[in-house]
């Protein structure tokens, strides 16, 4: 297998021990991202990658890791997807272009950052693109909920026109997405949702909204185009990933035995909460996640020499990291159950009360 | 030509799923229409045996809901609810001369089957089978992540070569342990009732 040359590396990837504990945590971290996945629709990597690395996984191999986890499901899952249906083939096989560009770009990035300067630096650049992203979600989140949904959809879609306004040639008709807009745009949005998803392993939750808010195509077209798109952004990360050796399959299958079972109990969740609750749960789990990546910033900045923190604060930094992403995962998934156990006492009484 | 057949459907009562009695009749009907001859014409008689005449009203509900399945088929069924303690069910069975009779593979069946007369068809409870195949999938899975984790000092030497052999043994493994774990997990949801959502 001669054909292809891995890159000269100063620093090589470290598989971590994998201790009992360890094993076990990485089995709850994909429990608990499958719940929010199944329950938000997708949202597990802002869990599971920052908790891999946590845990003392390589931020790399963490996200080639995820990537690689996210590539299966999206396989498997999307045999009996209904979602499917809804593709705009015509977009999606031009959005896979800047897509595939995305990921590449982010793998080399990624690759080149750690094998140049090490974990650390690589550690940095993974958590500052984390925080970066996840706190521009918690704002818009947050401004959903305060504003309500039909001032905030009505305000993008007028994003929406202005952007399909712009005729800058090629300027192409979707007849599924019943849009044209210059082709350009889709590009732009397909790289940035490549380049999210191989950077950090989030891509569709950038990538949906985009299509919805700037390109003004209708979330379930948008959804559908994007699950699509998520089976070729999964395969071509972990083929550059696992090509590269930033692949742990130990910490894959680990996270299986949690996703599966959590994607399960987090879609029965939504037949049964409310979306304002689910944004809620949303919007904690995000928001604790990105904390607890600010929190590990003086740390990795200490290990690359650049400030003098003693061992020990680090060591704290980094519990209080682990509590804030459990912590907040955890809340958000209790309030889901509380949720579910109140919605299910409710229909018991009313059950009772009808058979009287 | 007329064959003569009797459901016994306390046989779909002891399993606790009000739905399985449906299933049931369904099964039986479709039975027949398949294994019918030309010109046969079928009779189905479901049997219904209760303790006290307490009961006989829901046990005529009940029937009356297995009858469409099969009329639809064109098929004659009559309900027939017999006021008797349990054990008799076998002389009643046998008292309607029947060349099939349709059981469930429940344990009050199980107990039936040495006493009556005629073909004796079984329909095997569906959630059963659903959790016999999670039970396959949870094996082989087992022996998948056993065999991951047992060798992975050989997988990690083939995993650092940084080639397309350890692509495809990455992605291969990947794809087997998420049909085969999703495999056990999706079927035990469907043995404990509940449909699983594709993500």
């Amino acid at each position: 297998m001669g054909g292809f040359v891995p890159p000269p590396s100063g620093f090589e990837v470290e598989f971590i021990d994998l201790t009992l504990g360890k094993a076990l945590a990485v089995v709850l971290l994909g429990f608990i991202g499958g719940t929010l996945s199944g329950f938000l629709g997708s949202g597990g990597a802002f869990i599971m990658t920052p908790g891999m690395m946590n845990l003392g996984v390589p931020g790399i191999l963490a996200v080639g890791s995820n990537i690689t986890h996210k590539f299966g499901k999206a396989i498997v899952g999307s045999r009996s997807h209904g979602e499917l249906g809804h593709v705009d083939k015509k977009l999606a096989i031009m959005m896979v272009i800047g897509l595939l560009a995305g990921v590449q770009a982010a793998v080399k990035v990624n690759s080149h950052i750690f094998e140049s300067m090490g974990k650390a630096a690589s550690n940095l650049y993974i958590s500052a693109i984390f925080i970066i992203v996840l706190t521009a979600i918690t704002i818009v989140i947050l401004r959903d909920l305060r504003k309500g949904d039909e001032e905030t959809r009505s305000g993008n879609s007028e994003l929406a026109k202005k952007i399909q306004s712009i005729k800058l040639p090629p300027m192409v008709h979707f007849d599924v997405a019943r849009i044209t807009v210059s082709l350009w745009f889709p590009l732009i949005v397909a790289f940035a949702t490549g380049y999210l998803a191989g950077t950090i392993g989030v891509g569709g939750f950038i990538g949906v909204p985009a299509m919805i808010y700037l390109l003004g195509i209708s979330t379930r077209v948008a959804a559908g185009t994007e699950l699509f798109l998520a089976i070729f952004s999964g395969a071509w990360g972990a083929i550059n990933y696992a090509l590269r050796g930033y692949v742990d399959l130990r910490l894959v299958v680990l996270l299986y035995l949690g996703s599966l079972i959590g994607v399960q109990i987090g879609a029965i969740a939504t037949e049964i909460v409310e979306q304002r609750v689910a944004k809620l749960a949303l919007v904690t789990v995000i928001a604790t996640s990105d904390l607890g990546r600010v929190v590990m910033v003086p740390e990795y900045l200490r290990k690359m020499g650049y400030i003098s923190l003693s061992e020990s604060t680090g060591h704290m930094l980094s519990l209080i990291s682990i509590a804030l992403l459990f912590g907040g995962a955890l809340l958000a998934i209790g309030v889901i159950f509380k949720k579910v156990r109140d919605a299910t006492a409710v229909n018991k009484k009313a059950m009772a009360t009808s058979h009287h | 030509m007329e064959r003569n057949a009797v459901v016994v459907v306390n046989t779909a009562l002891d399993v606790g799923d009000s739905a399985f009695a449906l299933e049931f009749a369904e099964f039986c009907a479709e039975w027949l229409s398949r294994h019918a001859k030309k010109g046969m014409k079928n009779r189905a008689t479901l049997l219904y045996v209760v303790e006290s005449s307490e009961g006989l009203d829901n046990a005529k509900a009940l029937l009356k809901r297995l009858v469409p399945a099969f009329e639809k088929r064109g098929m004659e069924a009559e309900p027939l609810v017999r006021v008797c303690p349990t054990e008799r069910l076998s002389k009643e069975i046998n008292a309607l001369k029947p060349e099939v009779v349709f059981l469930t593979d429940s344990k009050l069946a199980k107990h039936l089957r040495k006493d009556i007369i005629g073909l004796q068809v079984e329909f095997p409870n569906p959630r059963k089978r659903e959790l016999r195949a999670s039970a396959v999938y949870g094996a082989a899975a087992l022996l998948l992540y056993a065999a991951i984790f047992t060798s992975f000092g050989i997988i990690k030497g083939i995993l650092t070569q940084k080639s397309f052999v350890s692509v495809a043994l990455i992605l291969g493994t990947v794809l087997a342990v998420a049909y085969i774990y999703g495999n056990t997990i999706a079927h035990a949801l469907k043995y404990l009732g509940i449909k699983p959502k594709a993500h």
